[in-house]
């Protein structure tokens, strides 16, 4: 008991953005348990000012801002968390294979990943949800693949170092197999890093998300999504200020969660690392 | 030294952009809408042999492959083609286009340094104390806003606020004035800035701390320097080695990932010219800009790994 | 509902005093309504000028405008965005240009005859230069035309010229044009922003004309930066009386709230607004006027007729007799522009009266008695979507409302925004249920009409095929006499509502918002900014 005393107090910060993450991870699973309304419903007036009604005011086509913006953040992390995991786990696989490996399948991969990583990362989303059409499904596959790069590497250089280690060199000598090598020895010892990468891309996953929506490209309306809230809200945010100010602040909280959330696992798993990127 | 470099060069940097010609090749062909197809719209009645026609003239009639080895053998030659929609060349245009960046992102690099060094800095030296914790929390915060919402806010207190003393979007260039151009770059610099800064602040931070910890700078305490000296002169200098690679890293970002600031604030940069060029189709465009623009990056990055061995011969050069 | 009312009359105030004399004089009443509570807020008053006293026209000044895109291309034989021609249209001249009713005079023809269906001769101004100094002659029509129609050349609008069999200058200043076959709509086709004369020299020294200018315009091209300006001067030998102003420069400003802004702090003097709401902010600033104007142009739910459900006629009548287009012009448009039949309102006389159409006054009971009949239950819901390309928020914000209403009468719709060239994409291939989009009705209901509905039309995006609409779109095309046209088209109207193969909504409001230093623009919904030539400024 007394240890997790210490071990809240010093990641006070942390536990702060685990508790303000979960309540954003509640209001995103259960949306309509915290809101009101049907967030494509037209229920009240156009443009009308945050009132009891309606808490954060109601946008052009009259629907309420709070309920949008609770739904909003189901795509949010919907759209973070599955590509952020599905970028691991390719990437990892592709990293692994390369490090362990070495050689021409490593020169080969790693190529292919300079590649996409030295593609513009904005731009090589947007293409490839044009590609892909509107949908859930294509903006996570345009993500997803524009992060694989970095888990690749990430699991590489932790392949390679782990790859000399006394219990692999051991393992192999004993004439143990590569995917059980690879499976069993190297992959749980490159986890730590790859879950405190996963925790610094998601809040990246969830900006490109929200980028994409800003710029017309992410799901479809009716369905709200964060970023296309400012952008409708933006050609009249002189006229009513909340269609802006409430949707800029729910992202930027929720991404402030999971960036203090980040930290401190960060913190906990790797305190090498503590305090850099 | 000279052929690492060399082995460097020929067997990453080259096979990269190698890749990722074929890759942007690829892609941009894959979107569906033909360049033709966006040109005439809907709406405007043409035969289709007229629009086999145009696609002739367009040289789009070719098979993928043939086009793509077209394209390509013209890059090597330093041609990137011409576009599609205006038929002006592409290097022109970039030409055009790169002042605008390059000044975006010198901006927001000397707004960073100016920020985020001495914040770190001191942030390290007052471990902990009210300075060092406000700072860590306004870096946290410069994390968790996104240059296009802080952008849009910032355009919003400006009309609200302070309508009329900076433009809110648009670029001047320098032909009407060296302050009306810092006018206009502030605001988007500012955007970009703020969330560089917090990433290089804490990497300043964490490596200085890291730093102050040797031995080195006991050393230098014992013999009596004064505790600035200790840090400036000597905890400064090796600290700085981390962030240096940090900037390097995230000024190659910058090329590509200025799109959506110069979109929002109108600037006519690399990153807008390639954005519209996807839309409309324009394949040269889209396939010489993004090529150049992961030059660049690529070029960065391997300066940034380069110099990094230079400033500390103790890092072991892999891969 | 009433609330909705209360809003659009408030626009609709505001837009209106805006409209008014060089200075405001209405007391404007902002009435800002939350829920029961309602605060009536006066914003004061200025006392309207002496109008005797209004400024004499004066010579001198740069017009600065607002535009959103840039040109991308300038050669007007091969360029086919609005943002090209804004441009063009100020540097190049018609043959024959239209008045506001549609109704054709003279540009650079001074008159013309018709002899027989098949032939036109046309008798050009003399005395006309070009910017390279040369004389505007029959030859130079003569090429012009040939230039559009030549395979080299790859113009979009080529097929628009294609009954021409043959074109010669048979005097200096004469050209006789020959048709293939008997055309009603040919002097509108030729009064087109891309049918304008150009010379043989200037095209065959730069290749094309993309990126150089010559014509016998009011202006002319004078510097062109990428994506920053467009500067144009004035022509002081513009055969009709040089402009009063010194030039135009267009400052490329892609957001429409910072043009907006721009307008207001007087860096740009006119703009081109989008939407309603924008106007009505643009028009409560001081020293900014807003001028609307309803064009040709329309919003339509196209419809995939060729597949079902949309094959079985009563589906498509009962969508028609869902939709209430009014409201929808309320709630989108806050009650700009009008409801339109096949042919748009604003085309004059050839529009029909909504009460002559078939299945235009919303009846959602009917619809569901249509649905029913067509075998469709709440069971066994209607269900299809509607494509709308993301380029333009209003078609997604459409869509949005008619999915509400067709929700009313028992249809299941699903939005499927997409990118716009994805869009395009999917119009070509037919692969959609049915979208939302704009037309232009161009500036005669055969270029309306017929490419669009003729089975196996160029535009037919729809697969729609049917005979008695053929007959009566062929032979209103062939037509020469007006008269006749007009019963044909009518005729045809009353039977494409009764078709529905695909539903006209409204006619697009197009907003234009200058500043109070430009004096004498006249907008004209045939040509937006053809009155530039005639404006002068009001300096400081």
């Amino acid at each position: 008991m007394k240890s997790l005393y210490y071990l809240v107090r010093r990641n006070l910060i942390g536990v702060l953005g685990g508790i303000m993450l979960l309540g954003f991870i509640m209001i995103a699973i259960a949306p309509n348990l915290f809101s009101s309304y049907d967030p494509e419903e037209f229920v009240g007036m156009q443009f009308s000012p945050p009132d009891d009604v309606f808490p954060m005011g109601t946008d052009l086509y009259g629907r309420d801002i709070w309920s949008r913006i609770a739904h909003g953040t189901r795509i949010s992390f919907q759209v973070s968390f599955l590509s952020v995991l599905f970028a691991a786990i390719v990437g990892v696989v592709l990293g692994m294979v390369a490090g362990y490996f070495g050689g021409v399948s490593d020169y080969i991969i790693m190529r292919f990943m300079d590649a996409i990583f030295a593609f513009p990362s904005v731009l090589l989303a947007i293409a490839l949800v044009a590609i892909g059409g509107s949908g859930i499904e294509s903006i996570i596959l345009a993500i997803t693949i524009v992060y694989v790069p970095i888990f690749a590497r990430v699991a590489r250089a932790s392949a390679m170092s782990v790859r000399e280690r006394e219990f692999v060199t051991a393992a192999f000598a004993a004439g143990v197999g590569s995917p059980r090598i690879l499976l069993v020895h190297i992959l749980p010892n490159i986890l730590s890093p790859i879950i405190v990468q996963m925790a610094l891309r998601l809040s990246s996953a969830i900006t490109v998300e929200a980028a994409l929506s800003f710029l017309g490209l992410g799901a479809a309306p009716p369905t709200p999504t964060l970023g296309s809230m400012l952008s409708e809200g933006r050609a009249f945010m002189e006229l009513a200020p909340w269609t802006v100010l409430y949707p800029g602040l729910a992202l930027a909280l929720v991404i402030l969660s999971v960036n203090l959330f980040g930290d401190a696992l960060r913190d906990m798993l790797d305190p090498r690392l503590r305090g850099t990127l | 030294m000279s052929s690492y470099l060399l082995r460097r060069i020929l067997f990453i940097f080259i096979p990269s952009l190698l890749g990722m010609s074929i890759l942007v090749f690829v892609i941009m062909h894959m979107i569906p809408g033909s360049f033709v197809d966006v040109l005439l719209g809907i709406g405007t009645d043409i035969s289709e042999e007229q629009i086999a026609n145009i696609e002739k003239a367009y040289g789009l009639d070719k098979p993928l492959a043939t086009q793509y080895f077209y394209w390509m053998g013209n890059v090597l030659r330093g041609d990137l083609g011409n576009s599609l929609r205006t038929g002006k060349p592409v290097v022109g245009e970039i030409i055009s286009r790169l002042p605008v960046t390059l000044e975006l992102t010198l901006f927001s690099v000397i707004l960073t340094l100016l920020l985020a060094i001495p914040a770190g800095v001191i942030s390290a030296i007052r471990r902990n104390d009210l300075g060092d914790l406000v700072a860590r929390l306004a870096a946290l915060i410069g994390l968790s806003v996104p240059n296009f919402l802080l952008g849009t806010l910032l355009i919003l207190y400006i009309s609200l606020k302070l309508p009329g003393k900076l433009p809110t979007t648009g670029y001047a260039p320098f032909s009407e004035g060296i302050w009306e151009n810092i006018k206009s770059m502030i605001l988007p610099s500012i955007s970009l800035a703020l969330g560089m800064s917090a990433t290089v602040m804490r990497m300043t931070r964490s490596s200085m701390l890291e730093e102050l910890r040797q031995e080195y700078v006991q050393v230098a305490r014992a013999k009596g320097l004064s505790e600035r000296i200790v840090v400036l002169r000597h905890a400064l200098r090796n600290g700085l080695i981390p962030v240096i690679t940090v900037l390097g890293i995230q000024i190659g970002y910058l090329m590509g990932g200025t799109v959506i600031v110069e979109e929002l604030f109108a600037l006519p940069g690399i990153g807008r010219l390639a954005l519209n060029a996807i839309y409309q189709r324009d394949y040269p465009v889209v396939q010489g800009t993004v090529l150049f623009i992961s030059f660049v990056f690529v070029f960065m990055n391997m300066l940034t790994d380069l110099s990094y061995s230079v400033l500390d011969p103790r890092i072991q050069q892999e891969d | 509902m009433k609330n909705r009312v209360l809003f659009l009359f408030v626009v609709l105030a505001l837009i209106a005093t805006a409209c008014g004399a060089p200075a405001p004089e209405v007391i404007e009443k902002e009435k800002i309504v939350t829920q029961e509570v309602v605060v009536e807020k006066e914003v004061e008053v200025f006392v309207t000028p002496d109008p005797d006293a209004a400024p004499e026209p004066q010579a001198g000044g740069t017009l600065i405008v607002g535009k959103a895109s840039e040109a991308a291309g300038l050669d007007p034989h091969l360029v086919t965005s609005a943002s090209s021609f804004e441009i063009t249209s100020q540097v190049y001249n018609q043959l024959i240009d239209l008045s506001d009713d549609y109704a054709p005079i003279p540009e650079l023809a001074e008159s013309w005859e018709n002899p027989d269906d098949l032939t036109f001769v046309f008798t050009l101004r003399q005395g006309v230069l070009f910017h390279n100094g040369r004389e505007m002659t029959a030859e130079d029509v003569v090429y012009s035309f040939n230039r559009i129609k030549a395979e080299e050349t790859a113009s979009p609008w080529a097929t628009q010229l294609a009954l021409i069999e043959s074109i010669e200058a048979t005097d200096t200043y004469t050209v006789t044009i020959n048709l293939s076959e008997p055309f009603g709509a040919f002097i509108s086709t030729i009064a087109s922003s891309w049918a304008v004369i150009v010379p043989q020299e200037t095209v065959e020294a730069n290749g094309d004309l993309q990126a150089v200018m010559d014509g016998t315009g009011p202006f002319i091209l004078e510097e062109f930066v990428e994506s920053t300006k467009t500067v144009l001067v004035s022509n002081p030998d513009y055969f009709d009386g040089a402009p009063m102003i010194d030039g135009i420069t267009y400052q490329i400003i892609p957001d429409e709230a910072s043009r907006i802004a721009a307008l207001r702090t007087g860096e740009i003097q006119m703009t081109a607004v989008d939407n309603a709401a924008s106007a009505g902010l643009a028009a409560r600033s001081e020293g900014v006027s807003v001028e609307s104007l309803d064009t040709t142009d329309y919003y339509v739910l196209g419809i995939n007729t060729a597949q079902a459900p949309f094959d079985d006629v009563r589906v498509r009548q009962a969508m028609s007799l869902a939709i209430d287009r009014q409201a929808l012009i309320d709630s989108v448009f806050f009650g700009e522009g009008m409801v339109s039949g096949p042919i748009v309102p604003t085309l004059g006389e050839w529009a029909v009266p909504l009460d002559e159409l078939s299945y235009y006054q919303p009846d959602v009971e009917a619809a569901k008695a249509l649905l029913a009949e067509a075998g469709y239950t709440e069971d066994n819901p209607c269900t299809f979507s509607i494509t709308a390309g993301a380029k333009f928020p209003q078609f997604s914000s459409i869509a949005l409302v008619l999915q509400s209403q067709l929700k009313a009468a028992g249809f299941e719709v699903t939005l499927d925004q997409v990118e716009w060239g994805t869009f395009i994409q999917k119009w070509i291939n037919r692969d959609f249920d049915t979208f939302v989009s704009y037309n232009g009705s161009g500036n005669d209901p055969d270029r309306a009409l017929y490419p669009m509905l003729v089975t196996g039309g160029s535009v037919n995006a729809f697969e729609y095929s049917n005979e008695e609409v053929d007959a009566l779109l062929n032979a209103a095309r062939t037509t020469v006499n007006a008269e006749e046209r007009k019963t044909y088209y009518h005729d045809a109207a009353v039977k494409i509502s009764e078709e529905a193969p695909i539903l006209f909504l409204a006619t697009r409001t197009a907003y234009v918002a200058t500043s109070d230093s430009v004096q004498g623009f006249e907008l004209s919904s045939v040509d937006t900014y053809r009155g530039l030539k005639d404006i002068w400024l009001l300096s400081e």
